[in-house]
């Protein structure tokens, strides 16, 4: 058990000086680093670099063209390419789901102007029953009080 | 595993050292366990929708991670999974994965991922979830995009969130002499972008090593000294594996964050531009939640806080926490979220 903390103490130990040790390396790396030397040669290595790799890519199209086989400026438009197809399909989605939107609008609406229309006829129709009574109730007051007279 | 480590002695240095190095070199456990499923493609990028097994909210959450890393890291494992916390409280969660780059996709700037990405994808995930709003969860550069696509936004974008996000430029950390160089061009690598198109992933790696920590070794120190511990060596695997995974970068996106971001400070000056739109964060009004870490050497707070005050959200609340940069990606809902967010997603009854 001791012999156990003790290693443990020894471990963490060692890391915790790790960490001491790494942030002043690090201290140190990036004082060295953050330098007008440095900055001067890393641009001027990319100035250099670009446009070797810029001449290299020209004479690898140029021999693409003699040997006819694809560079990889051949290989990119082509996924370019899909991306615009990928795009199409989605504007027409984007459409389609308008369009579905505005017929069920339509639908809906129709449905409603439509029970509208329902109701209205309804209406009408029970003044029609209205009159229809009307006409039978005095018929048949009408009825009985000649019956009446008759007694 | 467990029983071969028997045989070990852990109180030796070479007993720990065989650990270690079994834990370095051994074969990666499956990462990226949630369920899930992709509701749409374009080019690389990939909107995946993860489903809650009881939606408890109306408000889905839309995920937008940065673009140098993989966002396998808000995935690891299931004690470890942020996407695992949100799906587990009952949040929809959709999340876009930008993928790996290639020479073709070189021309891709900022601008483009806002536009022909995000917010595609913010319409996609709101008409597959049938939400009236969303929610917008940036971390690092994710956020930054979030908030420029927030600014144009014409879909309804309820809540931002955003964690440990770089907006500020004025003072980036460290390096101030080559900050000066190229605000005054005396450093220009667009010549070498535009003929290289894309920087592979290991360059990017080392790009960032250089900016925070040009050697790094004390998180090996801290494998042997809990080497014992088989959750840990577990956790540290996988968090290992991602912190060297970086994805490539398009030329025009690293043109676009050094001379709008680092030359010119458009975000906070208000004048960067998405599709001839004005992009400015005066135009957000979404409830805002800011994180930052006590301890991001990568982006300190000052780089973060200012959107506090460029904003028009009348709902704006900023949390400073304990930890560092990739800090908030836990396995649990952290208690930041739990007392923000769930309220302001329209709770179902």
């Amino acid at each position: 058990m001791e012999n156990k903390t003790n290693s443990d103490n020894y471990f963490e130990e060692l890391r915790r000086l790790g960490i001491e040790r790494e942030k002043e390396l690090n201290t140190i790396i990036r004082e060295a680093l953050n330098n007008d030397g440095w900055i001067k040669e890393a641009s001027l290595q990319s100035n250099t670099t670009a446009k070797m790799a810029k001449q290299l890519q020209e004479a690898m199209e140029a021999l693409s063209a003699l040997g006819n086989f694809p560079t990889k400026r051949d290989v990119a438009n082509i996924a370019k390419m899909q991306v615009q197809l990928e795009e199409k399909i989605d504007h027409l989605e984007e459409k389609l789901v308008k369009i579905y939107k505005k017929c069920k609008e339509a639908k809906r609406k129709e449905s409603k102007h439509k029970k509208e229309k329902k109701k209205e006829y309804s209406k009408k129709g029970s003044k029609k029953s209205e009159s229809i009574d009307y006409l039978v109730n005095s018929l048949i007051e009408g009825m009985s009080s000649i019956h009446g007279k008759r007694k | 595993m467990e029983k071969e480590n028997k045989n070990l002695d852990i109180n030796s240095f070479e007993g720990r050292w065989a650990l270690a190095l079994k834990a370095m070199n051994g074969p990666l456990p499956e990462m990226g366990v949630t369920k899930r499923k992709a509701v749409w493609k374009k080019n690389k990028a990939v909107l995946w929708y993860y489903p809650p097994a009881e939606k408890k909210y109306r408000v889905p959450v839309f995920i937008i991670y940065s673009l140098i890393n993989k966002p396998i890291i808000l995935d690891l494992s299931p004690e470890n999974s942020m996407i695992g916390s949100f799906v587990n409280e009952g949040f929809e969660v959709y999340l876009l994965d930008f993928g790996e780059p290639g020479y073709e996709d070189g021309g891709i700037s900022i601008s483009d991922y806002v536009s022909d990405y995000i917010q595609k994808g913010v319409r996609k995930a709101l008409r597959h979830s049938s939400a009236k709003e969303i929610t917008l969860y940036g971390t690092c550069l994710g956020g930054t995009l979030a908030a420029m696509y927030a600014a144009i936004a014409k879909e309804p974008v309820k809540n931002l969130i955003l964690s440990t996000t770089p907006i500020d430029f004025s003072d980036p950390p460290g390096f101030d002499q080559w900050t000066e160089a190229i605000r005054e061009g005396e450093v220009d690598v667009d010549e070498w972008l535009d003929a290289m198109q894309i920087v592979p992933g290991f360059l990017v790696n080392k790009g960032l090593d250089f900016v925070t920590f040009p050697i790094h070794f004390s998180h090996y120190l801290t494998l042997l000294s809990r080497v014992e511990d088989p959750n840990y060596v577990d956790k540290w695997r996988r968090i290992d594996h991602w912190t060297k995974d970086h994805i490539p970068l398009t030329g025009a996106s690293i043109k676009q964050m050094t001379n709008d971001f680092v030359k010119k400070n458009k975000l906070v000056k208000g004048s960067i531009k998405i599709k001839n739109k004005k992009a400015s964060l005066k135009n957000i009004k979404a409830n805002l939640l800011v994180i930052a870490a006590e301890n991001d050497s990568l982006v300190p707070e000052k780089m973060v806080k200012p959107i506090m005050e460029l904003v028009s959200s009348r709902d704006k609340t900023y949390r400073l926490l304990a930890g560092g940069h990739t800090s908030f990606s836990p396995g649990t809902f952290p208690p930041f979220l739990a007392e923000w967010l769930p309220e302001r997603s329209d709770p179902r009854k």
